[in-house]
């Protein structure tokens, strides 16, 4: 009786103690998980106003642009509602007060078309900055505010440095000769320009340049190269290749990271009211799903044969939801700060992608983030993110290679058309290519790469993306898909006559073996 | 006995009930910033890491970059760029950097480690498609470095060559002018990536013929003769 009183009581101890340890895992505060130290009372003040420590003349903005500011969806760049939603902002930094150019490592240079053509906005008598929105020198003083606060406030202050090895030139009223209204950002990687340029092209009404958040998209490209540590993760998109994986995450990334700052998962509102076919309210893209709207991955990625898809926004807009999924959790974890916590892991991804990278990497690459930085307690959120757009982590493996047949040809412009011509020295070129997956199975990530030893022959495009290549597809470039989508090459005007210039294309797939065809041009 | 199977039955129950219950809800404890201000990093005594091998995804398209061999070595502490730097300095032999090539760094730092970059000049001048870069992790070891830097011959940059008025039109096949094509064109060393001859360059911004969209193109053309040599285009 004792012995059994005895055994009873340890076997309740042991009871109590269970309990108390499954209690106790449910509340455990894993202060460990949390990263590095971040300043997120800093942080959160600065989302507010990036210039929160560092105040400078006052700005008068309509932030982050007038339809989201006034929620009326047809205000226009004089409405009557806008009086009401001006906010004051501070331009800190600045390297003489009158004129909008950053005194943090000469950066941030605001301009009007063109590198030379200094911006004309002013303080005013009271030394403020305050434009109407229909003035071009509103959009100065907006891009000023936005991009120089994310560069030189906020994206040093979630631990990354920027690289201002090169100057940043912000062109805030570029002409758009007919074209439609948009921004660029000009990157330079490859060309030893000493500078980079942010453009902003349009000077209508609707102008991009009074769009805070075309702004953070332009410059988040610039974060991303960063963040990315300068390994060129989408080489291939800056030397021309219109549907790499990598430009798909960069462009992804870019409205993500906008959208998150911003609290809003829409982007483009302000410009959009420059294309009709866009109804008056609605952004360029959404990071969520409209339920007219739901984007599948393998819908977005199958390449149709013709070069309409897969689109670069569309697949753009595939991943910045994913990421919204995956921020919505750290927000339902801490509505405060998880935000932060969310746009600290995305940009720490980037920094285990390698060049040309894929949206099979950058997935693995946000898992890997999260286990350095928070002990891999978002796994199952980022995987679900994914894979309940329809990526498959595990996609079934190719049995065959893929069939390649290609030949090289001369490429000419006439009447802005390409022109098939005769290959010889100083001629550019192209291949004119047949693919085909022979597969029953999707061919995931299929690549297109060119490689050659020979001196008298620039590669001047290595690399094209062609997206995935359903099971039993065939895709022509040069008929089916226009010669943008072929690798490309220019002849050296000194190359001998005669002799052979030696080249390799191989097609790589992501779940699959892959397909090399050496060849020669024939001079 | 009795009792006994009751309170242990009572005990897998309830962490059965847990486990259900963190798969169904998707649990996922709290998140805590550590701390408000920004910790202090010692500085501390470097180990060079020998180099780990590259990312071997069979898809992924992959530059020819090998490596450096490097072997492990002591280091009176520093930041990354200090690292990177005395690095570069001790293995200037092995990787036979020539003294008419200026080696400069971009660091690029994040929460998880810094990388350096060193692009390299001569007479001011880039070169482009030579490159070292040093990754650094944030316990201050070198985990990697890898480039393409190789001892090119020393270019010269008083070789005759065509205006950028002139190289503009032996591009005129495809390629229109900008505004700014002229006054802005730079020169630069370019360097073909199976040659040891560097060329001088310039580099103009053009319209693309050839491309739909509104975006100028940054045309990479041999200065003696108006070679097409590369394109870089911008991002929408």
């Amino acid at each position: 009786m004792r012995l059994f009183g005895l055994t009873s009581c340890v076997f309740y101890d042991l009871f109590w103690f269970l309990c108390l340890a499954l209690c106790a895992g449910c509340t455990t505060e894993l202060t460990e998980c949390g990263g590095p130290a971040l300043e997120v009372n800093r942080l959160l003040e600065m989302r507010k106003n990036f210039f929160a420590f560092n105040p400078g003349p006052k700005a008068s903005l309509v932030y982050p642009d007038p339809i989201k500011a006034t929620g009326f969806n047809l205000v226009s760049a004089t409405g009557p509602q806008l009086s009401q939603a001006v906010q004051p902002f501070r331009l800190g930094d600045l390297l003489k007060p009158e004129s909008l150019e950053s005194d943090i490592f000469h950066f941030v240079k605001i301009r009007t078309s063109g590198i030379d053509a200094v911006g004309s906005a002013t303080p005013n008598g009271k030394g403020e900055y305050d434009y109407q929105i229909s003035d071009s020198r509103y959009g100065e003083v907006m891009q000023y505010y936005v991009v120089a606060g994310l560069l030189d406030r906020y994206v040093p202050a979630l631990g990354f440095s920027i690289d201002r090895s090169r100057p940043l030139y912000v062109l805030v009223s570029v002409p758009d000769n007919g074209k439609p209204a948009n921004a660029f950002y000009e990157h330079n990687t490859f060309t030893g320009l000493p500078y980079r340029l942010m453009k902003f092209v349009g000077t209508g009404e609707f102008r991009p340049s009074a769009d805070a958040k075309i702004g953070l998209h332009e410059a988040s490209h610039n974060v991303i190269e960063s963040a990315s540590r300068g390994r060129r993760i989408d080489g291939a998109g800056e030397l021309g290749a219109p549907a790499t994986e990598a430009a798909f995450i960069h462009e992804g990334v870019a409205d993500t990271l906008a959208d998150s700052i911003t609290d809003d998962p829409g982007i483009g509102r302000w410009l959009a009211r420059n294309f009709a076919q866009i109804s008056p309210g609605q952004p360029l893209r959404s990071a969520v799903d409209r339920q007219s709207d739901v984007l599948q991955y393998r819908k977005v990625m199958e390449n149709d044969g013709t070069g309409a898809k897969p689109e670069r926004y569309e697949v753009a807009t595939w991943i910045s939801r994913a990421l919204w999924d995956i921020r919505s959790s750290f927000v339902g974890e801490d509505d405060r700060t998880g935000a932060i916590f969310f746009e600290r892991l995305m940009l720490s991804g980037l920094g285990f992608l390698s060049e040309n990278t894929s949206i099979r990497q950058f997935r693995g690459a946000l898992l890997t983030a999260d286990k350095d930085l928070h002990c891999g307690l978002h796994q199952r959120s980022i995987q679900k993110a994914f894979d309940s757009r329809g990526y498959r982590a595990d996609p079934a493996l190719l049995d065959q290679p893929l069939l390649l047949q290609a030949q090289p040809v001369g490429l000419n412009l006439s009447d802005n058309k390409y022109q098939v011509v005769a290959l010889g020295p100083g001629v550019e070129g192209g291949f004119k290519v047949t693919i085909t997956n022979p597969n029953s199975e999707v061919a995931e990530d299929v690549r297109l790469i060119l490689e050659s030893s020979d001196p008298n022959l620039h590669i001047t495009l290595p690399l094209q993306g062609l997206g995935h290549l359903s099971g039993g597809k065939t895709v022509t470039i040069g008929t089916g898909m226009s010669f943008d989508f072929s690798v490309a090459f220019s002849i050296d005007r000194n190359a001998p006559v005669g002799r052979p210039l030696k080249y390799t294309l191989t097609l790589t797939v992501g779940n699959g073996p892959k397909t090399s065809l050496p060849g020669a041009i024939a001079l | 006995m009795k009792r006994f199977v009751f309170i242990f039955g009572f005990a897998i129950a309830a962490l059965l009930i847990f486990t259900v219950f963190q798969e169904l809800f998707n649990v996922e404890p709290p998140i805590r910033p550590t701390a408000i201000a920004p910790r202090f990093e010692e500085r501390k005594p470097v180990t060079y890491a020998i180099p780990q091998p590259r990312d071997n995804e069979p898809w992924a398209y992959q530059s020819k970059t090998d490596p450096a061999q490097t072997s492990p070595a002591q280091n009176p502490g520093g930041t990354a760029l200090e690292i990177a730097r005395s690095y570069l300095k001790s293995h200037r032999e092995d990787l036979k950097i020539q003294p008419y090539h200026d080696l400069r760094p971009v660091e690029f730092k994040t929460p998880l480690g810094t990388t350096v970059i060193f692009t390299v000049f001569q007479d001011n001048l880039p070169l482009l498609n030579i490159e070292m870069s040093v990754q650094v992790t944030k316990e201050l070891t070198i985990a990697d470095v890898r480039g393409n830097y190789r001892p090119v011959k020393r270019a010269n940059v008083n070789t005759p060559r065509m205006s950028p008025q002139e190289v503009l039109e032996r591009i005129a096949y495809r390629y229109d002018p900008e505004p700014s094509s002229v006054a802005g064109a730079t020169s630069v060393i370019y360097v073909h990536p199976e040659s040891d001859k560097p060329e001088l360059a310039y580099v103009l911004a053009v319209k693309d013929r050839g491309r739909k969209s509104n975006s100028v193109v940054q045309a990479i053309i041999r200065a003696t003769d108006g070679q097409l040599l590369g394109r870089s285009v911008a991002r929408e």
